[in-house]
């Protein structure tokens, strides 16, 4: 009996222990994305760069091994950049947001068109689809099924074109609203606009500046499976008082003149189903830094802050820079292209943002031959809704060929209850003139 | 004309004032967070290549300028919120033609007019000058309603540069006939009028959208050139006296339909207007011993005699539909088809024998394939080049019936259709700094016009344009391309905008 007791007890030790261990564990897997910390600059310098630091064409060795060839080439060519911190997961993205991506783990599937679904086949709810990516289209599906906010207002939304000698020769300006139509997470409806369950956003453009383009205004409506259903559009055109239709799956023509094409937008926002995709690695990297000393652009005049410096004219930005590890992609074009090939940083989940989740592409010609770069400049952790959202300030389009660069600073409003009546043909006469 | 200098001084010590008050953002002129001002000065000389204007024999030889003319255009907004806006655009313009080319005789360079009592138009003008509000709306926004009232340009159909929905407004094609770059923009007359649309949100069909517009009265014709004006379309003998039967007062309304299905867009539409050419009906015959002739000589009866004719604007029901269809990726082709069905279009009628009107059933159709195309890579000869912009058109006019017991203008024949092709190249390239274009424009029955052209862009303020427009071809009765030979021109303009 007595031993029988001793049995019993160890049972239910063992099993407390076993339901102890498990919880502990449990606990461990759903936290560990999240307390995933980066190293800093000067723990893999051995104390030789700190946070602080001005890294120049002189002493950008030190660092070489963390940046990028594009980024490199544009500290050769005058940038300067300097060290600056990383923000953990909680401060840079919603709570609602890093608790969807934990109910959903391990439930999404990924087809070849990098569409992110539910294992019944049902429209992805929101969150990160894989935390844990081991493949180069769930990376590419975390970038696209992984946004975090369900509407945006990004006005003013400017873009400087910038010559060789540094020097702002025209400017013009817009206002763009998007709408999430699914992977809602925050603003009812909670999971998609019923009806538009085959739709992942819509898109209405409104240029401000110059004159000669003013009211000119464009609706796009992106599909869930971009590859299989493609973008739609109609334009305004305000010379012409009318809306027409307008083929919006020219991706490779150049966006307004400027350094950027369509499919630059975002980083890389051409379907997937027209690229190859191959996982380089994860690696530790500087990337712009999420906070900034001060916000970059002003949200109540749309204007740059009097202390953001540039070098070689205002070519190149002063941003603070950071330790981050990114997943690198190499995306190959299945069809005709301009690019022969993009690479493509994409955040690790630990370090996910509200938006743009490359801090940088390299976009080579067809023979191959660093052609451009497209950098984010993040910059400010907005709380529109009291949630913390890693934004975005400026975007840099750099043509290293021409040595001319697209620089676009935007003001951004999150969450702002857009609704689908927002986004009609109607909705472009608001913008007319 | 000291009021107008007023106007320009009141108007530019706005736009660029002192240091204080307000704040140029860009270009555009912020002046409260919610009010601002855009605008352009611009210059425009047209220099002829064509022949001389069969329409104005008095004139003294050919003449060297079809156009010299100044604008100054502001556009005013005040925007408290997103539901509300009023929109305001004046214009300040003067016309110099006259003034640099003697072969010209006197003329009215602004010939639209309306009776003094008329405030409607709210502008003061004379032969060479004009100052005017040429659009002035508030915008309403509730819910899925959006109404917009005022004077107003109010553009259906999808065509561009063909008119077959686009037919609510009038044209002023008194100074430059239609061949401004930037279509009817600055030509269509914008009338007062109340427009609304209201989206039906429902599962079965996207954007489905009721529209519709009532003009109460402040209704114009279209503005021809005038008399000895160098684009001149007509000579009628001094003999006829036209009183002109406008159509102020009278009411034109209509209403639209829009609706998407498996990705095709298409809207219905039905509109009751009032033809904006007039055609000319016999009132009557009254002694002129000066300009009149002697009709009835046959008679025995030598008294000279004017003709006295109403100008008469008829009215007309058009049954309109248009659809479109984007043929995505890898082709990138979008097809746009709009069509009209005009049971009374009126006529001028061939059969009698003193000028009377006739209605006859007319179909208009046209079909326009867009495509962007990388024709050049995206960076030659050192230069980035964007997208190619090809277009390509192809229109028809048919009427049912017998097509010869009606005439056209100046009482020349119509055919049963008339058909034209359109092709249009926009090669943009340097950062859409430079924008080369060519359209040819030709007329089935052998009349073409061939318009080469391109846009330069300097910095955020000044833009230069060049165009030419050739005209030519065997056919050549009035109201057809050919016709217009004699209006062939290269034109220039230097716009500074703010």
């Amino acid at each position: 009996m007595h031993r029988l007791n001793k049995l019993y007890g160890a049972v239910v030790a063992c099993m407390m222990a076993g339901l102890i261990f498990c919880c502990f564990a449990e606990a461990g897997t759903e936290g560990l994305w999240t307390r995933k910390k980066a190293p800093t600059i000067e723990e893999l310098t051995g104390g030789k760069v700190k946070i602080g630091d001005i890294i120049e064409k002189e002493n950008v060795d030190l660092v070489r091994d963390y940046l990028p060839p594009s980024i490199h080439e544009c500290v050769q060519r005058g940038m300067i950049l300097r060290m600056g911190s990383q923000l953990p997961l909680e401060e840079r993205v919603p709570k609602y947001f890093i608790e969807a991506t934990e109910k959903y783990q391990g439930q999404a599937v990924v087809d070849e068109h990098g569409s992110a679904y539910l294992k019944d086949g049902s429209i992805w709810p929101g969150g990160i689809p894989f935390v844990e990516p081991k493949t180069a289209l769930e990376v590419m599906a975390n970038v696209k099924f992984g946004e975090t906010y369900d509407d945006a207002v990004i006005t003013p939304y400017s873009t400087h074109f910038i010559n060789r000698e540094g020097k702002v020769y025209k400017t013009n300006k817009r206002m763009v609203k998007i709408l999430n139509t699914t992977g809602r997470l925050s603003i009812p409806p909670i999971g998609a606009f019923p009806g538009m369950e085959k739709i992942k956003y819509k898109r209405i453009t409104g240029q401000t500046y110059p004159l000669a383009q003013k009211g000119l205004g464009l609706v796009v409506t992106r599909y869930y499976d971009d590859t299989a259903h493609q973008d739609e559009g109609f334009i305004y055109l305000p010379a012409f008082k009318r809306t027409i239709r307008v083929s919006v799956t020219t991706w490779q023509d150049s966006i307004g003149g400027s350094d950027m094409t369509y499919g630059d937008t975002m980083g890389f926002s051409e379907p997937y189903g027209f690229w190859n995709f191959k996982l380089i690695g994860k690696k530790m990297m500087l990337i712009p830094e999420p906070k900034s000393p001060f916000t970059l652009v002003s949200r109540e005049t749309g204007k740059l802050h009097p202390d953001f410096k540039f070098t070689v004219g205002e070519k190149f930005p002063v941003l603070g820079w950071c330790i981050t590890p990114l997943y690198v992609v190499e995306a190959t074009p299945k069809v005709k292209h301009i690019y022969k090939k993009r690479i493509l940083y994409v955040l690790a989940t630990e370090y996910w943002a509200n938006v743009q989740m490359f801090p940088y592409t390299e976009m080579y010609d067809r023979a191959g031959k660093l052609w451009k770069m497209y950098l984010t400049g993040y910059g400010y952790i907005n709380h529109d809704d009291g949630e913390p959202r890693l934004s975005c300030n400026t975007l840099n389009i750099y043509d290293f060929q021409a040595d001319h660069m697209s620089f676009l600073f935007l003001s951004s409003f999150w969450q702002t209850g857009l609704k689908p009546g927002n986004f009609t043909l109607k909705s472009l006469l608001q913008y007319s003139r | 004309m000291k009021r107008i200098i007023c106007i320009i001084w009141a108007l530019a010590l706005i736009i660029f004032p002192g240091p204080a008050g307000v704040e140029p953002a860009g270009a555009e002129i912020q002046i409260t967070d919610n009010f601002s001002v855009a605008g352009f000065l611009r210059y425009e000389l047209g220099v002829h290549t064509g022949g001389s204007n069969p329409n104005n024999p008095e004139q003294n030889g050919n003449h060297d300028f079809t156009l010299s003319r100044t604008f100054l255009v502001t556009e005013w907004v005040y925007e408290p919120t997103d539901n509300f806006k009023l929109f305001t655009k004046a214009r300040l313009i003067g016309d110099q033609t006259q003034r640099i080319d003697n072969h010209l005789r006197s003329y009215d360079a602004f010939p639209i007019d309306v009776s003094k009592n008329d405030w409607t138009l709210m502008k003061v003008d004379g032969d060479e000058y004009r100052a005017e509000i040429w659009e002035m709306y508030g915008d309403i926004k509730a819910g899925n309603l959006w109404l917009r009232l005022g004077k107003q340009q109010i553009v259906w159909g999808e065509m561009i540069g063909t008119r077959i929905l686009d037919i609510i407004n009038p044209l002023d094609m008194s100074w430059h006939l239609n061949f401004e770059p930037e279509e009817f923009e600055n030509i269509r007359i914008p009338n007062w009028a109340i427009r609304g649309s209201y989206l039906i949100e429902q599962p079965f069909l996207e954007e489905l959208s009721i529209e519709g517009f009532i003009n109460p009265g402040d209704i114009l014709p279209q503005q021809n050139p005038d008399s000895g004006a160098p684009f001149n379309l007509m000579n009628l003998p001094s003999f006829m006296q036209i009183h002109k039967k406008h159509r102020r007062d009278d009411t034109e309304y209509g209403f639209r339909l829009g609706y998407k299905v498996k990705g095709v867009y298409g809207t219905l539409c039905y509109l009751h207007l009032f033809d904006d050419g007039f055609k000319l009906e016999t009132e009557g015959f009254a002694p002129d011993h000066i300009n009149g002739v002697p009709f009835f000589a046959g008679q025995g009866n030598f008294t000279p005699y004017a003709m006295l004719l109403n100008a008469v604007y008829q009215p007309m029901d058009i049954y309109g539909l248009t659809l479109n269809y984007d043929l995505t990726y890898p082709y990138n082709m979008v097809f746009t088809y709009e069509g009209a069905w005009i049971p009374n279009q009126p006529y001028q009628d061939r059969l009698s024998s003193t000028p009377e009107v006739r209605d006859l059933g007319t179909f208009k159709w046209a079909l326009r394939i867009d495509r962007p195309t990388a024709v050049f890579p995206p960076r030659f000869m050192g230069v980035d080049f964007q997208h190619m912009k090809i277009m390509f058109q192809f229109s028809q006019t048919i009427r049912e019936g017998d097509e010869n017991t009606v005439s056209g203008s100046n009482n020349s024949k119509i055919d049963k259709s008339n058909e034209m092709i359109v092709l249009k190249f926009t090669q943009p390239f340097d950062h859409n700094n430079w924008e080369p274009m060519i359209q040819f424009v030709y007329d089935l029955d052998d009349a073409y016009m061939i318009k080469p052209g391109f846009k330069r862009t300097c910095g955020d303020h000044w833009y230069f344009d060049l165009y030419g427009v050739f005209i030519g071809g065997a056919e050549t009765r009035p109201g057809r391309l050919g016709y217009l030979d004699y209006a062939s021109e290269i034109f220039g303009r230097i716009t500074y905008q703010f």
